[in-house]
Parts: structure tokens; C-alpha cells; sequence
């Protein structure tokens, strides 16, 4: 799903210069409906693919925040 | 990728700025080549104009051998100012117009001290407007050409960075299948550590985002941690069971 919400950012034109706040969003999106799933415990997804999941797409976030910000002071 | 279309623009782009700065300052500066032409072709024929003139006079003055010196010093004051064309830099420029006018200043008093001032005050006036003028356009040249220079390379340093944005970029979509296999081996190790792990517990949660990072999550490229968000690799709900 990740995959496909990044992808689908990274591929549509008139989203791209809010592609992290649309990641963000995709980002929350999914990470409600995982603390939705594992509101009674670790059963639907474990401990460690719930921290791994919002860990990586930050992560995510911050690499593609770094390269606009170089990119923007570039053609400013 | 939408990131290549980015690339061609900005390729396009820096392309298109380029030639438009390029063909303004070549325009201007061949403008100023053109005017810098015509005007040292002018001041040309008006220094020969005054020698013919200093000629003439040597027949009305011909006891004074200060007319020979007077055509003497016009001369290679003309020649010393056609040398402009040559320079490169506005301090030389500079320094050879502070000349100039103490060759000029050297001229009219030779002419006065000697009484044939009148004969050619106005031929020398006319030549020395001309030259200040030369002067002038030389120095717009010179400023043009240094804006060139200067334009020029502030575009060879943006495609220098745009090269090296656009490796960064290539390395940060690349994907080695080492790094994941690796990465997909430590996190069935931690599944399997914290598998009893079903209540939340604030400790282990931050002990695994702690042993996460320590395995070098932050070193992975985004094409790297994309395989590693597959279902195949996570375990959990399918896509067909996220409501879009």
C-alpha cells in the first residue's frame, strides 16, 4: 500500500510539489488504520511492523525533503 | 518517473535562459563593437586631418621647427589612443584615458606657446570629444564582455550542481538487492525476538525503533525501503484489505 501511495506521488504530475504533504497525509492515512487494527493489541500487526512502517516512511520524508530543498536553492 | 520529466525541464530551461543571456549580451556587445569601430575610424581620419592641416601650417610657420614637433606628438598621441582596442580591463582602460589627456594637454600648449593654437583649436576640440567618446564606448564594452564572462559562468556552475543533484538523485533510487536481503533478514530476527510482545509497551517499542536505526534503516535508499514496505516482507493486511 506504501509502495503504491509513494509510487502513485512520485508519478502524478500536478501532485508533485506537494508530494510531502501528500505523503504525509498517505503517511497518517495508513498509520490510523494500523493503530485502528491494533487497538486491542499487537494481532493484526506486530510490534515491530508497526514501528518499522511510520519509521521508514519518515525517513522517506526527510530524504525527499532534503533533495527539494537542494534542488529549490539550485534553480532559485 | 515524473523526476526525468523534472530533469528535462530544468535541462530545457537552464538551455533556454542560457542562449537568451548569451544572444542579449553578444548583441549588446557587438553594438558596442559596431559603435567602438566607427568612432576609431572617425578619430582616425579627424588626427590625419589635423596632420594635413599641421602640414599646411609648417608653410605658413615654416621658421618654426615646433610644428614638425606638434605633428610628431599628434601622431603618436593618434597611435597611442588606436591602441585601446586592445585592451582587456576597464584599470587599463583607465590608466591609458589619465594618459591620454596629458598627451592632449601636452599638444594645445605646445600649440599656444607657439601661437598657431587658433589654426587648430577646432580640429583639436572636435578630436578630443571623439576620443573621450572612444573612451566611453570602450568602457561599455568592457563592462559587456565582463557580464558575459560572468553570466557564462554563473550558468556553468548551476549545470555543475544540477550534475551533481541529478548523481544524488540516481544514487538515492538505485537499489541494491544485498542491502535488502540483509535488512529482510534483521527484521524476521526482531519479529521473531518481540513475537510475544502483544500489549503495547513503550520500552520495547522504543528499544525496537532504537535496533532499527542501529541497522542502518536511515542508509537505505528510498527504492531499498520501498521493497521493503511488501506485504511479503511486513506480514499484515493485504492492499485488497486497506480502505481506499
Amino acid at each position: 500500500m506504501l509502495i503504491l501511495c509513494a509510487r502513485e506521488l512520485m508519478a502524478h504530475d500536478g501532485n508533485y510539489s506537494d508530494f510531502n504533504s501528500d505523503l504525509k497525509q498517505a503517511k497518517q492515512d495508513i498509520l490510523d488504520y494500523m493503530t485502528l487494527k491494533t487497538q486491542f493489541g499487537y494481532t493484526t500487526y506486530d510490534a515491530v511492523t508497526l514501528i518499522f512502517v511510520p519509521l521508514s516512511v519518515e525517513l522517506c520524508e526527510n530524504k525527499h525533503s532534503k533533495y527539494f530543498s537542494r534542488l529549490k536553492s539550485i534553480i532559485k | 518517473m515524473n523526476l526525468s520529466k523534472l530533469k528535462l525541464r530544468l535541462e530545457v530551461n537552464e538551455d533556454v535562459y542560457r542562449e537568451e543571456i548569451v544572444i542579449r549580451l553578444w548583441y549588446d556587445y557587438c553594438v558596442v563593437m559596431m559603435i567602438s569601430y566607427l568612432s576609431s575610424q572617425s578619430i582616425n581620419s579627424e588626427g590625419e586631418s589635423i596632420v594635413v592641416q599641421a602640414k599646411d601650417a609648417r608653410t605658413e610657420y615654416s621658421k618654426s621647427k615646433d610644428i614638425d614637433v606638434f605633428e610628431s606628438d599628434l601622431k603618436d598621441m593618434m597611435q597611442y589612443v588606436l591602441r585601446l582596442g586592445y585592451v582587456t580591463n576597464i584599470e587599463e582602460q583607465e590608466k591609458m584615458f589619465e594618459k591620454y589627456q596629458k598627451l592632449f594637454v601636452g599638444i594645445q600648449e605646445l600649440a599656444k606657446e607657439n601661437g598657431f593654437y587658433s589654426l587648430f583649436e577646432a580640429g583639436l576640440i572636435q578630436l578630443n570629444e571623439s576620443v573621450e567618446q572612444i573612451f566611453t564606448q570602450k568602457g561599455s564594452e568592457l563592462v559587456a564582455l565582463s557580464e558575459l564572462a560572468s553570466d557564462s559562468a554563473a550558468a556553468d556552475e548551476i549545470r555543475v550542481q544540477l550534475e551533481d543533484f541529478y548523481i544524488t538523485e540516481e544514487e538515492s533510487l538505485s537499489k541494491d538487492d544485498m542491502n535488502v536481503v540483509m535488512f529482510i533478514q534483521k527484521l524476521q530476527q526482531m519479529k521473531e525476538v518481540y513475537r510475544s510482545l502483544r500489549q503495547p509497551d513503550e520500552t520495547k517499542e522504543n528499544e525496537i525503533r532504537k535496533t532499527l536505526l542501529e541497522a542502518g534503516l536511515d542508509e537505505l535508499t528510498l527504492m531499498e525501503i520501498g521493497v521493503l514496505w511488501d506485504n511479503e516482507v511486513l506480514g499484515g493486511l493485504r492492499l485488497l484489505d486497506f480502505p481506499c
